[in-house]
């Protein structure tokens, strides 16, 4: 998958509060500088090659988050949550978040 | 999904040595620290595990972890102190380990709890979990905080009735074990709030009218227009910003909130419609007076251990409170009412007591029992119990 032509979406959920933590980011990887479009395809590749499981039914208060990559041919989400993330997950989320547009909360 | 692992395993082996071989230097970095980590939990384990009686029953054992900022899988991190430990430099350390004795006390010497299980279970809390983490969240086996990103949330270790309310969700767990979904699900949080709450109040020495009666004061930043996360005196009140909006809870049933059972639906509103059992708490602690963990704390402790089960919906709950409340405190008390009360003013009616005088308890605490009825559920069921008892016995003896 091109980064060049990818979208993505950060949704936020669940938490203690979700009522104030909920949020949603986009992000229009076209737009950013070239090393940081490289550096998120990196992710991209690692995240939808690691390896997938179930959730951990004690978790209380726990958020979620769901990462949507979408491109010209391609979309797909990856889930997790606290306690969960897998390191290349947790680094696309704090990309997503420092770069992405908020559009809500 | 995304690699996810229950609480109880260490990350496979093989995952990790992959990242190790990963080009990337900060993957090999985390790899290296979370493989650190786990022996280093694993050896604690297994020495703890020699040392059965090292502290004996009914003893707080609290050991608190310092993440250092990171976001292990499963959540790890280095010892920082434990039970006989003395206070450190960091103030979240010590927060987590006094708010979790604070809440161990509340349980053992308020309602003979000893610590989650009943039997003594270890308590461990991990601080400084991540980078900015806006949460604090109970996994099973740990309590886990963040330090927030000081633009809405401060330390979650901050907030006594943080500490109290995740500590809760494993005595839930342990007990009545409401499932996470929408009315169960709203239960179990109502149960951290109203015990959160009860151990703050246990502290400050609060009876019901003066207590705040709300959940996470403390770790709201102080540039946040809000009192706190939520409100059992008046649930939808507890914050109205321009910057998060307005506490969406419910006080009553009319405003139930039917959300979809999924993640991003909150499970069906679990933090959400919780706003209705929790104002029925309240609603009763004020009208029966005094310390609301004494006769309500009770009632409600009695129905969550003894008295309810995993799928129960807030009429199942409230019925059960109603019959507890006839059996501590007699058919018709001014306890049992105020509970029935409660229920009514947050649009639930409890079924099977319309025998109860339907007079309401005074706020001063006054009792009326003309016209109470012996016959009532509550003397029903005392009849049933003692009934049982005499069929075991009876029972025993013939086998004997």
């Amino acid at each position: 998958m091109s980064s060049g032509e990818m979208k993505l979406e950060l949704e936020i959920s669940g938490g203690f509060a979700p009522s104030v933590t909920s949020s949603r980011y986009a992000l229009d990887v076209a737009s950013l500088p070239e090393d940081t479009r490289k550096q998120i395809e990196e992710l991209v590749k690692e995240l939808l090659a690691a390896p997938r499981s179930t959730t951990n039914p004690q978790l209380r208060d726990a958020m979620s988050y769901e990462v949507t990559i979408t491109s010209a041919a391609h979309k797909e989400s990856v889930i997790a949550d606290d306690g969960g993330l897998s390191p290349p997950m947790r680094d696309l989320i704090k990309l997503i978040k420092s770069f992405g547009s908020r559009t809500k909360r | 999904m995304a690699d996810r692992h229950s609480v109880n395993c260490i990350v496979p082996p093989h995952i990790l040595r992959k990242l190790m071989d990963s080009k990337d230097r900060k993957l090999r970095e985390i790899a290296l620290n979370t493989m650190l980590a786990s022996t280093q939990i694993r050896a604690q384990r297994n020495i703890l595990s020699l040392l059965p009686n090292a502290l004996g029953a009914g003893e707080k054992r609290r050991t608190i972890f310092d993440a250092k900022n990171m976001e292990p899988d499963p959540p790890l991190g280095v010892r920082v102190r434990g039970e006989n430990g003395s206070p450190v430099g960091d103030p979240a350390v010590n927060e987590a380990f006094d708010g979790l004795g604070t809440t161990y006390d509340f349980y053992k010497q308020v309602l003979s709890r000893n610590s989650i299980d009943g039997n003594g279970m270890r308590l461990d809390a991990i601080v400084h979990y991540g980078d900015s983490f806006n949460n604090a969240f109970w996994n099973g086996q740990v309590m886990v905080f963040g330090d927030g990103d000081e633009d809405l949330f401060t330390s979650f270790t901050k907030s006594l009735d943080v500490i109290a309310h995740e500590l809760t969700h494993g005595v839930t767990e342990n007990t009545a074990g409401f499932v996470y979904h929408k009315q169960p699900g709203a239960l179990n949080e109502s149960m951290s709030d109203v015990f959160g709450s009860l151990v703050k109040q246990w502290l400050l020495k609060q009876d019901a009218a003066s207590a705040d009666w709300l959940i996470g004061a403390d770790v709201f930043t102080p540039g946040l227009e809000g009192d706190a996360l939520r409100s059992l005196k008046a649930p939808g009140t507890a914050y109205d910003s321009e910057m998060i909006g307005k506490d969406p809870q419910p006080a009553h049933m009319e405003d139930f909130q039917n959300l979809p059972d999924t993640r991003f639906g909150d499970n069906g509103g679990v933090h959400i419609n919780s706003g209705i059992p929790n104002h029925a708490f309240y609603l009763a602690a004020v009208a029966i007076g005094g310390n609301a963990w004494d006769a309500t704390g009770h009632i409600w402790y009695e129905t969550l251990c003894k008295n309810t089960g995993p799928d129960a919906k807030f009429q199942d709950f409230a019925d059960a409170t109603v019959g507890v409340g006839g059996r501590l405190y007699g058919p018709a008390s001014p306890e049992q009412v105020a509970v029935r009360d409660a229920w009514h003013e947050v649009g639930i009616e409890v079924k099977g007591v319309g025998s109860i005088r339907p007079a309401k308890v005074t706020t001063t605490g006054a009792r009326d029992t003309k016209g109470a009825d012996k016959e009532s559920l509550s003397d029903l069921h005392a009849k049933v119990d003692a009934l049982a008892r005499t069929v075991e016995q009876l029972t025993k003896k013939r086998v004997a």
